[in-house]
């Protein structure tokens, strides 16, 4: 059976809500204060992703 | 026997057979045995395995084909991450205990080439700490112990190589680094452990955590013996992309030991502001007491060196979230990390699936700048020093932000050096709180281990601190 996106949000949001009282707080809260740290860096058009992979280590 | 020998040392009574690769390996699974259970390191004895490819190092050795061939004959073992032909891999997670593939990772059939003999498959935080641990419990083997203190971690996720070699259960492992699994189990357990370049080692065969910050590298108990391991590992591989193009055609990959140390090159050696005057005083110390015997050596300290502003430990959290994720998305459709050990594994893998396609991309385009940023500091220095860790190793009992609050690394040196793909070197240093190990790292630019290894190399000829061994693992 093909799990659509839609499932897949849901069981994601289920089983996060399940385990909430399990997953310690302050591991939660880093994981938004770390995407609130990058939204708040100012990107230009042309600051592009490097997906050479092998060049990441070429100088 | 000493449990404690170099590879060059055992090398030497292989070659004057003084002892014989199978005398050299069964004292090796003897110690594995007998004191891999009380530091929880050890996954999988590899005994028949290793009795084999002993005998058939003792035939080239008994043959006279021994030139070149420093880890002919010599014991190791490997992070259960890699690949191994007919034997359990695990990846230190429930959920894989049972996991048999049917090829050797390139790295393994390196070293089965080189002559080296695989005694262990060595314990693992599960997942190699991809979905977020908090925990020295984060392993179905239990938590890996320091062998200097058995109440606290051996550090992770190279957790089981650290203890292995730090407790001379094998002179050297293979261990894996995304961001710190390398440097962090070499200081807290006081070994020597390389990070090579980024795309310098094949992951072919490794388990994936993170595919753009993965690195494989060797631990063990001298830098010499991680420049010997590294050029038996080292080079391109047409199962892994990432290999091809590393270093500059022409330019040495590798320096003998022998040729380093009567060639100690003087560089540039940086310490960046902030990343020393928040750690715990005995690492600070050590440190500096560090950096005189490099200043002495004839290398030249710039200090105060300025670290990018930019957020390297969120780029790297978004990063790792997002593609180990997508490397075990079906553990996480599956349900399946619901028997993971660790509490925050088993939840951090569904929050790490929920990171945006555009927050993922947002922090890969962050790490550009961020490479233009630390790739401008090597025009100023050669390389950078810095403490390893800022505190020692972690309490065993404790979760891993409750137990030293008020210390801190300030700049995140192993965090923006795997986002830039540099290599770097931790070296045992001197010793800290309840007798636990310290240690400086060296880091230097992608593709330059030849200048890291020459300073590190010739640092342990004139100190101790790496060949001091733990009190009840003699």
């Amino acid at each position: 059976m093909k799990t659509t996106r839609r499932d897949f949000a849901f069981m994601v949001g289920a089983a996060i809500a399940a385990a909430k009282t399990e997953l310690p707080a302050a591991k939660d809260k880093r994981r938004d204060e770390s995407v609130e740290k990058l939204r708040a860096v100012k990107l230009a058009n042309g600051d592009e992703p490097d997906f050479t992979f092998s060049a990441l280590a070429k100088r | 026997m000493n449990p404690y020998a170099t590879i060059d040392e055992l090398g030497a009574m292989l070659r004057a057979k003084q002892v014989t690769s199978l005398e050299l390996t069964r004292f090796y699974l003897d110690r594995l045995e007998r004191l891999g259970p009380k530091l929880n390191a050890v996954v999988t004895i590899t005994r028949e395995r290793a009795q084999g490819e002993a005998k058939r190092a003792d035939a080239e050795i008994a043959a006279g084909r021994t030139q070149n061939r420093p880890l002919l004959g010599i014991p190791y073992g490997v992070k259960d991450l890699l690949a191994t032909k007919g034997i359990p891999t695990t990846w230190g997670a429930e959920p894989y205990r049972n996991q048999v593939f049917d090829y050797d990772a390139t790295v393994v059939n390196k070293l089965t080439d080189a002559g080296a003999v695989l005694c262990v498959k060595l314990a693992m935080v599960e997942l190699a700490g991809g979905f977020g641990y908090n925990n020295a419990d984060a392993s179905f083997t239990g938590p890996a112990k320091t062998p200097w203190n058995t109440d606290f971690w051996s550090g992770g996720s190279s957790s089981g190589p650290g203890a292995a070699v730090g407790a001379g259960l094998v002179p050297f492992a293979i261990g894996s680094e995304t961001s710190g699994s390398i440097v962090t189990p070499s200081a807290f357990s006081g070994l020597t452990g390389l990070r090579p370049t980024y795309g310098a080692v094949s992951r072919h065969g490794a388990m994936a955590c993170a595919w753009t910050l993965d690195k494989l590298g060797p631990m063990c108990r001298s830098a010499a013996d991680c420049n010997t391991v590294l050029h038996a590992i080292q080079g391109e591989d047409p199962h892994d992309a990432t290999t091809i193009g590393v270093y500059v055609s022409g330019r040495a990959t590798f320096i003998a030991n022998s040729m380093m140390l009567d060639h100690p090159r003087r560089l540039r050696i940086g310490i960046v502001k902030g990343s020393h005057e928040k750690v715990q005083k005995e690492v600070r110390e050590n440190f500096f007491r560090s950096i005189d015997v490099l200043g002495k050596q004839g290398h030249t300290i710039v200090e105060e060196l300025a670290w990018t502003e930019l957020p390297v430990s969120a780029t790297v959290g978004v990063i790792v979230d997002a593609e180990c994720a997508s490397a075990f998305e079906e553990l996480i459709r599956s349900g399946k990390a619901k028997l993971l050990r660790d509490a925050t594994d088993r939840i951090g893998g569904l929050e790490a699936a929920a990171t945006l396609a555009v927050d993922y991309l947002r922090a890969q385009r962050i790490r550009t700048l961020i490479r233009r940023d630390v790739l401008a500091m090597f025009e100023q220095v050669d390389l950078i020093a810095g403490p390893a860790r800022a505190t020692v190793a972690y309490p065993i009992n404790k979760n891993f932000d409750e137990a030293y609050k008020d210390v801190s690394s300030g700049p995140s040196l192993i965090g923006g050096m795997n986002l830039v793909g540099a290599p770097a070197i931790s070296l045992p240093n001197g010793f800290g709180e309840n007798g636990l190990p310290t240690a400086i790292q060296l880091i230097a630019a992608p593709a330059n281990e030849t200048a890291l290894l020459n300073a590190a190399v010739n640092y342990q000829a004139a100190t101790n601190e790496h060949k001091k061994v733990p009190r009840g693992f003699e």
